[in-house]
Parts: structure tokens; sequence; C-alpha cells
């Protein structure tokens, strides 16, 4: 592109493919020239983090990024059933979190297209951390042991009841995609280990968003990407007065209230990365929140198209794009 | 004729009535609010309420359903709540691709269940129709979304005698490329079931007695199948078709899904998942009017084949 006025390309055509084989495929004949690469297509398109030997001989170019997201479980803590700061209630949030396991969903969900990070600041954003060792890693005995103790016992149906002896359920909320009736799945396979009944609330996404936002979801795998590369594009989402916003874990809690709003005083710098580190930490022993993975980009690009540089946050590349006609293949 | 017609539209306003206050009240129950998506991720309660403010879903039902009402008789649904773009202008520019598909798919499955259906009453109970009535039992157990996943593999991806999706803004050139895989498609599942029940149109009129007379009087089997058989056959095929045409409709919102055709079928989709409401009761509403003129017309239809059939006046 050097030495070229830009934009370059008279006519940009988005297209938004709501199949994703209808996607692969129509890239792979030439049809598009970029495609985001559905987590589904990856062990098609990609060996390990690597392009197949197949369409590298195409010419076809991978642009390989880790996106500034998380994806993290969280319970509303204003639940009539699993809400609230009891030890009792802590203990089997923290146990239910324990019960997930990442790298499955990694291999199975993700395809490999993840990878685990523990900390709600994802890598590329200002104040994360690649340090930071989570306290609730997938650990099913563990789980079950913390269980025990605190008097959630099993029932004649081999299912476990609260301590008062009432039954135990947990409601998880997805959406009616394909990917989430996995997630669903995966879910019932992590509470049977645990030998909690497992409830599916399947709501179309504005309905998802509308029940978290008036606290109705009692559990839900959530998804954050960075608008801005700070940290706080993340702590704010369990923030007490941001309830009814962005907190759809419904937390509110003083202490970590009034650390947070220190931060908010404080320029990036080791110290607001320490209390950050406090937050975090303060999320995973309250069991509000377990962060789960973040997620890597993969673009494919035929060999005529020029120009085109992943970015993490900006979305408009388009200007600084180019065709080669040369190349590119008669329709 | 004309006196039949105006009749018949006067007895559609309030089948219609009917229908829009069934959408009405279906889309309020079911249909959710889109504020929160809209409002984006950042957004506050206030701002919440101000979008709802302006989508007009706080307002009393009453009042919803009135603008709803004053929105059909001119027209104007409004504006899409996904996208802003104006409702009538969707339906505008999304209506003639999906006509792209329908209409030679409509036309197409009438000619190949009509001739197969005679062809196989023509040899009923032979090989040929017991294979054709098993293929046809197949064909019709096997979902559209399976056809179209391994249809863009096999013919369009592996074979290359199709793009895999795409769309043209020359007609010609969609009719001839873009639109062929679809319809081809579309026919093999459309076409099983319609066979069947044309065949058993046909094979009912060949056991009358005028056939057998025909047939007494020395007519040709061509003659008995073309001449008579089929005329009378028709009747309960045209009442059919007229019901075809929303049915067709049902599948296009698979098909444009898939071959990212940019119809009415894909945007009733996308709108649904959005709780584009708007867009959603607008669409339901058409595919309602698509219902009651398919009606109309099989009954317009009748009497052209039906010579005993009179509009309006003594039969």
């Amino acid at each position: 592109m050097k030495g070229k006025t830009i934009p370059q390309i008279d006519r940009i055509d988005i297209q938004v493919i709501e199949e994703s084989q209808s996607a692969w495929l129509s890239f792979g004949k030439g049809e598009l020239d970029m495609i985001g690469l559905a987590g589904q297509f990856a062990p098609m398109a990609l060996t390990g983090d690597r392009l197949k030997p197949a369409l590298i001989q195409r010419g076809i170019r991978l642009d390989r990024l880790i996106d500034p997201s998380i994806a993290y479980y969280f319970i509303n803590q204003q639940d009539p059933v699993l809400g609230g700061m009891s030890r009792e209630r802590i203990a089997l949030r923290r146990a239910i979190f324990m019960a997930q396991n990442d790298e499955e969903m990694i291999r199975v969900i993700h395809k490999g297209q993840a990878f685990r990070n523990a900390y709600p600041i994802p890598d590329g954003v200002e104040g994360s951390d690649p340090n930071y060792r989570s306290v609730l890693n997938y650990n099913p005995r563990e789980a079950n042991h913390l269980l025990d103790q605190m008097g959630y016992a099993k029932g004649p149906d081999g299912y476990r009841r609260l301590p008062d002896g009432k039954p135990l359920s947990v409601r998880y909320t997805t959406s009616l995609s394909s990917q989430d009736r996995e997630l669903d799945e995966m879910m019932k396979k992590s509470l049977d280990r645990l030998s909690i009944h497992f409830e599916s609330e399947k709501l179309k996404f504005p309905e998802i968003i509308k029940a978290e936002r008036q606290c109705r979801v009692q559990m839900r795998l959530s998804g954050w990407i960075a608008d801005y590369p700070d940290g706080d594009n993340f702590m704010q989402l369990w923030y007490g007065p941001h309830i009814h916003e962005n907190n759809g874990s419904c937390y509110q809690d003083p202490v970590w209230d009034r650390l947070y709003e220190k931060t908010l005083t404080m320029p990036a710098s080791l110290q607001r990365d320490t209390i950050y580190r406090q937050l975090a930490r303060l999320l995973e022993l309250n069991g509000v929140t377990k962060v789960s993975t973040s997620h890597i980009r993969n673009v494919l690009s035929q060999p005529w198209l020029l120009g085109y540089k992943a970015h993490p946050i900006l979305p408009s590349v388009w200007s600084y794009l180019d065709i080669d006609d040369t190349q590119r293949p008669k329709p | 004729m004309i006196a039949y017609l105006i009749r018949r539209i006067w007895q559609m306003i309030p089948t219609l009535l009917g229908v829009v206050l069934l959408v009405f009240f279906l889309f309020n129950w079911v249909g959710g609010d889109p504020a929160y998506v809209l409002a984006g991720k950042m957004a506050s309660p206030e701002d919440i309420a101000n979008i709802r403010h302006q989508l007009g879903i706080d307002r009393p039902l009453w009042e919803q359903l009135w603008i709803f009402i004053r929105q059909i008789v001119s027209g104007d649904f409004g504006d899409s709540w996904s996208t802003h773009e104006p409702v009538s202008q969707i339906f505008r520019t999304r209506l003639g691709p999906s006509m792209t598909l329908l209409i030679p798919l409509m036309i197409l499955e009438t000619a190949v269940a009509v001739l197969m259906a005679l062809l196989v009453s023509a040899f009923r109970g032979s090989l040929l129709d017991r294979s054709l009535m098993v293929a046809s039992t197949m064909v019709m157990s096997i979902s559209l979304l399976v056809y179209i996943i391994v249809g863009q593999y096999v013919f369009a991806s592996v074979l290359g005698w199709f793009p895999v999706k795409g769309w043209s803004q020359q007609l010609s050139q969609n009719l001839t490329t873009y639109a062929v895989l679809p319809v081809l498609l579309g026919l093999l599942v459309s076409v099983a079931p319609s066979l069947r029940l044309y065949r058993t149109f046909i094979l009912d009129e060949v056991g009358q007695d005028y056939v057998r007379t025909a047939r007494a009087k020395g007519a040709s089997n061509s003659r008995v199948l073309f001449r008579h058989s089929l005329r009378n056959a028709l009747i309960p095929i045209v009442t059919i078709l007229g019901l075809t045409l929303p049915g067709l409709f049902g599948g296009a919102l698979i098909t444009e899904t898939l071959f990212n055709y940019p119809g009415m079928g894909l945007i009733t989709v996308q709108a649904v998942q959005n709780n584009d409401v708007n867009t959603v009761m607008a669409a339901t509403l058409l595919i309602a009017l698509m219902t009651i003129t398919g009606n109309l017309l099989a009954d317009l239809g009748l009497s052209f084949v039906d010579p005993r059939v009179r509009l309006g006046g003594k039969s």
C-alpha cells in the first residue's frame, strides 16, 4: 500500500452470513476476499496455530491475534437460591465454578481457538496480569468436598439439596444458537459432577440482556470485548452502581466498590494493577464470577487482497485495503 | 366477475382485521423488548427508557394498536427497530430477490409434479410408479436444511457448477447463476409431496365412468390423460396451488438464510433474532395477505379450469 492514496476500493461489501458453512465454502471458492474464521471451521483451516499447507499453497494468508475479550461465568448475587454472602452460599458458588472444565470448553466449543485466562483483564489490555493464578481452577473433587462440608447433602434421588433440605437446582441461561446448545450440555455435565440438578433457560439474545439487567438471570456464561484498551473497561462489570447496566452478576460489595473507585482516580500504574489484583481475587473468593477463557481471532484473506492487518480493537480497516485484480479470479 | 371480486375483497377485511389483532397481541406477548440491545453495551436505565420512548413501546397497548392499524392502512410500517431503515423500503428491496427464487420454483414445481403425476398414473402399479413413490417418500423424509448443506458442498464447492451463495443486481444473472442451485434444491424437496398428491387426484379421475366411456369410444391413452383426466384433476390442483405461495415463503426462510440471499426470508430471520418486532409484524401480515390473495386467485383460477364454476352468478 506504500505510496497509494486511501481509500483504494470504491465499494466494500460486508456480508452478514448467518451460516458459517456458507461463508467457509464461499471463501474457499474465492467468492469472498476475506473471512473471520468461525471456530467450528478452525480444524479445517489450521494445524495448531498455523495455516494448513493446502491453503498456504493457494496463497491464502492468516492473520491471528488474541481478542481483547473474556468469557466469564457469573452467578446472580441477588438470586434467592444461589445469591447472598453467607458461607454456605459462597461455598456453593465456588463449587459450581470449580466444576467447570475450561480446557474441555476450549477443545469442544472453541476447537482450540481460545485459551484459559482467569484474570478479568485480558492480554493486550492495560492492567492485564498473565501471571495471575486462579483459586477457582477445575477441581470437581475439591468442589464436592466443599459442598459436603457445607451441608449440601444428597437426597434419595442422588442429587444434592440445600442445607435446609430444600431442593437445589441451577438455572443456566443461554440463547437459542447451536453453540449455546453445546454450552448447555457442558453445563449439565459440570453440574452432574456435583450431583446438582440442571435447568436450562433458553432466551433470545435481547431477552437475555434484558433479564440480566433486571437481575433475573441466575447463572450465565457471558462475554466482554474491550471498547478501549484499559482494564477499567472490564473491572466496571462488577461495580455496584452498574447493577441494571453491565453488572450482570448484580454484585454489590462496599469493600469492592471502594477499591474500584480508588482505581478511577489513578493512572495506569503498578499501584493500580495491585488493586486490580485484589479486586479480581475478591470476585473469586466471594464466588461472584469465574473468568474462563479469552479467544483467538483468525482472519483469512485471499492472495489478491492487499494491505490487511488485523487490529485488536479498531474494526474499520477498510480504507487501508486494496485488491490486485490481476490475481483475482474472473467471475 | 367484477361483483364477485369486490365481494371477496370486502370479505377479506374482517379476516385481515382478525389477523392484525392476532399478530399485534401475539408479538406484544412474545416479541420481546429490543431497547436493551439497541442501547448498546454501556447503556444506563435512562438510555434504555429513552429508546423505549422513541420506539413507542412505553405507550398504552391500545395506543400502540391504533398506531399499528394506521401504519397498515397507510402502508408505512415505520422504521426497522434494528436497522432504522423504513420497513416499506426493506420490503421493496427484498421482495424482488425472494420472487426471483419463489416464482421459478413454483412454476417448475407445478410443471414437474403434474407431468410426473401423469406419467406414473399412465403406468400405475408399474415398477416406475412404485420406484417414484418410494423415492418421493425418501426425499420427503429429509429436511431441506440437509439438502442445502450437502448441495452447497457437492455442487457448488466440490464440482463448482454453481456459486455457493450470492446475488447480483441483474435479474438475468440471478436467474441463470445465483438462483439455480437454491431453486433446484427447493424443487427436489417440494416436488415429492406435490407428486404424490397430484397422482392421487389424477388416479381418482382415471377411475371415473367418463374416462371408461372415453376409452370405450376408442380415445387414446394420451387423449384420456391430457384431455379428460387432467382437466378434472386440475380443479383440486389449482386450489392447492393457491395455498402454495405462503408455504414456499416458509421454505425461503431456510433457503435465503443458507444462500445469504437478500430476500424477505433472510430479513425476517434476522428481524426475529434482533427482536425487530416492527419488521416481523409487517412480514407476518404480508404472509397472511399472500395466503388470502392465494385463496382468491385459486377461486378465480377454478372458473377457468372448470366451466361449471360461475363466479358471482348461478352455477
